[in-house]
């Protein structure tokens, strides 16, 4: 679970994926042409980019009316297989399941973090299983009793095959998983609101002001509701007896309840924003002042003078109209003159800037350093480089590509380049006192008040006109004491934009779920193009469990990251007990050793590149934790993963069908 | 009758079944060389195992060659847009057993290119054809095997095909059903699509079929026109209303008159199924010898065991090797 922001921008990652596909398709076609030289002669390439041919044309002619008859019959087969009795798994789960669920504790979130988890995990975990078996039986047990002799005697292209059979799982698939969603849905509804029987909420009905508290156990039920510091209490046996004794109290403590439920049940939405620091003198710097913490977690800026924290929090230009922006920070104060002052408060101050950042481009397209750059006119620049003047252009950059480097803003990608960042506007907000143990709550409204320092005067703005044209906010915050110190760590001043609705949440990780599945299925599907059954399924279940964890270790053989060397030289490592950290003799047998582990490393590169990452799909902790699903962190690349593995497929199910005899052997 | 445009072109057909590592198991097809001609009904006989199965699937591009080439309508064995006018009944009914009869027409008809209405038009028609209509809502799970044997071949006619390839399509089907079935292929005849037809009851392939081949262990050991292969040439048969034993005396001495003697005295055979042990007997008795249609190119190099046209008897098998051999017209079966 990450709220950093990351960008995802589908452009690029397509970009990517299209230049890996494409370098690995050509490798194929180069190996395929190679082989196919040795095996016909000089008709072998020819043959080769014939079959290419034919899969373009396959593709072309796709047909919807096909596609779809090989679907339904292949949702037929699923559902006269009896796949649906998974349903009465998932049934029997949920009657009982919240008996084992239950927090000993009674304590309403982790009440509801156990259902929402528990309900997620079921519907993967019930549908996997299912869903695996059928996608990989399918087509192996359409070969092995040749009904599919019948199928590709007609007109049905391999193309239409694999994706008919991917679409047929997948429509069975998703039914299951909509209806176990929805089902799903209303119990962790059901089961949260019967857990919430001790709450106390404030409703405002009719412009009056009632407070409603609710008390209930084994000895009865109490309900005191508050209006203008009246108290009424009503006491029942139970709920069902409050229900009959006084319908109005009771349906006035389901509404509250109702309230309360929301509070537990949400999708809240917060945004982390990148850390760095003024100095005493006002020039940026990376950390604050350290105080003599070893741990340095939290860096400290100096009350009273120039130190200031900022943080500029990316990508909120979209939700600038909303009323409701809350900023939650909790900050660690370091007090240099204890004793009396222990309990004086510390005064905090947020300013809302809007920063443009700039940097500069000659006519070649080479930056500029901004330290170089004069002012040439109204919009004109020039600089002076390598002994001669230069017209230059001035290019936006994001706060992500900008970072502090010896007491300036740099390029993250040329730290030699100098950006220009002006300040082009700047809002104090009133001070207030900081909690020191709990969390300060600062509401942004889209409209701001606030004491303009020139004029003396006060003035309104509105918050969209504090976002630069890269959907950016900077956030500065000063300690207004001087002589304490103020610590400060990038998570803790976030903003919290207005909370979805949890059925918002609880949909986009349904929807994960979903895309998760489809990946199997396709992965399923394919692997049975070329596989018998029970091989198919290990290998999509291997694709399953590599993919998880696994592939993190590959990342780091394939990075050098581990010691002792590739694959080979480990192994003689072992065998011949030589020390990790010592060097090899430089003899030929272990030249040898490292250009066949150079070899195998890009055989591992290979398939860490080939096996989909489902560390993507993990959004359960997002939404059980009462956290929306965030787009770019989780919800983009789950898409993306699994729309980069459709085409590869299509493409390897293909020729699985097309370039062997589909005869059982 | 155009009979001259090839339907189907098999050129030095071989095929090798191969094990998972690539070792040959059985060479199934032995350099087959043949055309089908439009309009007509061809038949494919031969022992079990002989290799008509495979030639099938090699036509549909489900097998592939091991060498050889294959044209069928024109078209590579594996282009798909040829199934378009192709249908074929396989040697067992591989059908999804889940669907009932009306579910399985419509799925097959789909995959053709047809309207909605000519789908469900052709639905009933083919199921009231092949006499499913009692059962055209139970699922082929509870069909009995002639039962899967007809929805197997409205299957294979459902698109209107000008091709039919027949894997046997008379096993399992009741005295009625074959009579339907024989009528059925004529009647194919007439509306000019060509046919194809493996089966072991010679009575109804000589009734029906207009050429036939003879596949022994994977080798051509026949072709031609039914009535030319069964016209034998060295002999002479009269047939006659019944004789009492005196005539058939007075008819033996008539004869040796003439210098023929009387071989036998029977009642007329069913011909084919003589040619056919007959045949099989003798690739027997001389492996290796091998028919070879006149326009088949030579590939006499690559086989251990070529056409064996040494001193001939009077077999009428023999008869044709030579003359196919010695002359190059067009085949005695071309007009
Ligand atoms: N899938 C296969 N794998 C290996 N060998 C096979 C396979 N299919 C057929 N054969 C072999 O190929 C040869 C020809 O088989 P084929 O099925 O073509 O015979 P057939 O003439 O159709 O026989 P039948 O009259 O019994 O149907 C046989 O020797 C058979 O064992
Ligand atoms: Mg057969």
């Amino acid at each position: 679970m990450s709220f950093d922001y990351e960008p995802f921008d589908f452009l690029v990652e397509a970009g990517n994926w299209a230049i890996r596909l494409g370098s690995f398709l050509l490798l194929v076609v180069v190996l395929a042409c190679l082989l196919s030289l040795q095996k016909h002669k000089t008709a072998g390439p020819r043959l080769v980019f014939s079959w290419i041919q034919r899969f373009l044309r396959d593709l072309m002619q796709v047909s919807f009316r096909r596609v779809g008859a090989i679907a339904q019959l292949t949702f037929r087969e699923s559902v006269r297989r009896k796949a649906l009795w998974v349903f009465g798994i998932f049934a029997l789960l949920f009657m009982f399941g919240s008996w084992f669920l239950d927090d000993p504790n009674n304590r309403v979130d982790l009440q509801v973090k156990n259902y929402i988890s528990f309900v997620l995990t079921a519907i993967t975990w019930l549908i996997l299983p299912v869903v695996i078996l059928l996608s990989c039986w399918g087509l192996p047990e359409d070969i092995r009793n040749r009904s599919l002799h019948t199928v590709v005697t007609k007109p049905a292209r391999k193309t239409e095959i694999v994706i008919g059979r991917v679409v047929g799982f997948g429509t069975l698939m998703t039914i299951l998983v909509l209806i176990m969603g929805v089902a799903g849905f209303f119990w962790i509804d059901r089961e949260v609101a019967h857990s919430l029987n001790t709450f106390s909420e404030t409703l405002v009905e009719g412009g009056v002001e009632k407070s409603v508290a609710m008390v209930s156990g084994d000895d009865g039920v109490t309900v005191t509701v508050t209006v203008d510091e009246a108290p009424t209490v009503t006491t029942a046996a139970s709920r069902s007896a409050l229900r009959q004794e006084s319908p109005e109290v009771y349906e006035l403590a389901e509404r509250a309840r109702l309230k309360a439920l929301n509070r537990f049940l949400v999708a809240k939405r917060p945004v982390y924003g990148i850390l760095s620091f003024k100095g005493a003198d006002g020039r940026p710097t990376e950390k604050g002042v350290n105080t003599g913490d070893v741990w340095e977690y939290r860096t400290y800026i100096e009350g009273g003078n120039q130190w200031r924290a900022i943080w500029d929090f990316e990508n909120v230009g979209d939700e600038s109209g909303s009323d409701s922006w809350l900023l939650e920070s909790s900050f660690e104060a370091f007090r240099t003159h204890k004793g009396n002052d222990i309990s004086k408060s510390l005064l905090l101050q947020y300013s809302l800037t809007r920063v443009r950042r700039r940097v500069f481009q000659d006519a070649t397209g080479r930056m500029i350093s901004a330290a170089v750059v004069r002012k040439a006119g109204d919009e004109a620049f020039e600089a002076h480089v390598d002994g001669q003047t230069v017209s230059v252009q001035p290019v936006s950059v994001s706060a992500r590509a900008v970072e502090v480097r010896d007491n300036r803003y740099v390029l993250v990608s040329d730290p030699l380049v100098v950006v220009d960042m002006t300040e082009e506007l700047r809002v104090p907000l009133s001070s207030f006192n900081i909690s020191e143990f709990g969390e300060n709550v600062t509401a942004l409204k889209s409209e701001i008040d606030f004491y303009d320092q020139e004029s003396g005067e006060s003035k309104k703005l509105k918050l969209e006109d504090l976002i630069n044209d890269q959907g950016e906010l900077r956030i500065e915050v000063a300690c207004l004491d001087s002589g304490q110190y103020l610590g400060m760590a990038r998570r803790d001043l976030f903003i919290k934009l207005p909370s979805n609705r949890f059925v918002v949440g609880y949909s986009k990780a349904i929807f994960t779920v979903w895309l998760m599945l489809v990946l199997v299925v396709t992965l399923g599907v394919t692997s049975s193009c070329f596989l018998k059954g029970p091989i198919a399924m290990l290998l999509t279940f291997n694709f399953l469990i590599v993919g998880q964890g696994f592939r993190q270790f590959l990342e780091k053989i394939v990075g050098g990251e581990v010691d002792g060397g590739g694959p080979l030289e480990s192994i003689i490592r072992i065998v011949r007990q030589i020390n990790l950290t010592d060097d090899l003799p430089d003899t030929l047998f272990y030249n040898a050793v490292a250009t066949i582990d150079e070899f195998l490393n890009q055989g591992l590169f290979i398939v860490q590149n080939i096996i989909p990452d489902f560390r993507n799909f993990r959004v359960a902790p997002y939404v059980a934790n009462g956290f929306d699903v965030p787009w770019s962190q989780a919800l983009a690349p789950s898409i993306g993963v699994t729309l980069a593995y459709l085409i590869p497929c299509l493409i390897v199910g293909y020729y699985s069908l097309s370039l062997r005899e589909l005869e059982h052997k | 009758m155009d009979t001259n445009e090839a339907v189907i072109k098999i050129r030095n057909l071989s095929k090798s079944y191969r094990d998972f590592w690539g070792l040959e198991k059985v060479q199934a097809l032995k350099s087959l060389s043949l055309d089908v001609h439009k309009g007509e009904i061809f038949g494919l006989l031969g022992p079990n195992g002989s290799g008509k199965t495979t030639t099938m699937k090699l036509l549909l591009g489900l097998l592939f060659p091991s060498s050889g080439e294959v044209t069928i309508l024109g078209e590579s064995a594996n282009n798909v847009e040829k199934n378009e006018r192709i249908g074929y009944l396989p040697e067992e009914s591989y059908l999804y057993k889940f669907l009932n009869a009306e579910e399985t027409l419509d799925f097959y008809g789909r995959l053709f290119n047809m309207t909605k209405a000519e789908r469900h038009r052709r639905i009933d028609h083919y199921i009231d054809l092949v006499g499913l209509n009692h059962a055209r809502h139970r699922q082929l799970k509870e069909y009995s095997k002639g039962m899967t044997r007809r929805i197997g071949l409205a299957q294979a006619l459902i698109n209107d095909p000008d091709l039919v390839l027949l894997d046997e399509p008379t096993t399992g089907l009741d005295p009625l059903g074959t009579r339907d079935m024989k009528d059925l292929i004529l009647k194919l005849r007439d509306e000019g699509k060509t046919v194809v037809m493996c089966s072991h009851l010679l009575a109804d392939v000589q009734n029906v079929c207009d050429r036939i081949a003879i596949l022994y262990e994977g080798e051509l050991k026949e072709l031609g026109r039914v009535e030319d292969l069964l016209k034998e040439q060295g002999r002479t048969q009269l047939m006659t209303s019944r004789l009492d034993e005196a005539a058939i005396t007075e008819v033996r001495q008539v004869l040796e008159k003439h210098g023929a003697s009387v071989e036998t005295v029977d009642h007329p055979t069913s011909t084919l199924e003589e040619l056919f042990l007959k045949t099989v007997q003798e690739s027997r008795d001389r492996p290796g010898r091998r028919f070879v249609p006149e326009d088949a190119p030579a590939d006499a190099s690559e086989e251990e065991s070529v056409e064996d046209v040494g001193p001939s008897d009077d077999s009428p098998a023999d008869a044709a090797v030579e003359s196919q051999a010695a002359s190059n017209q067009e085949s005695p079966d071309a007009d």
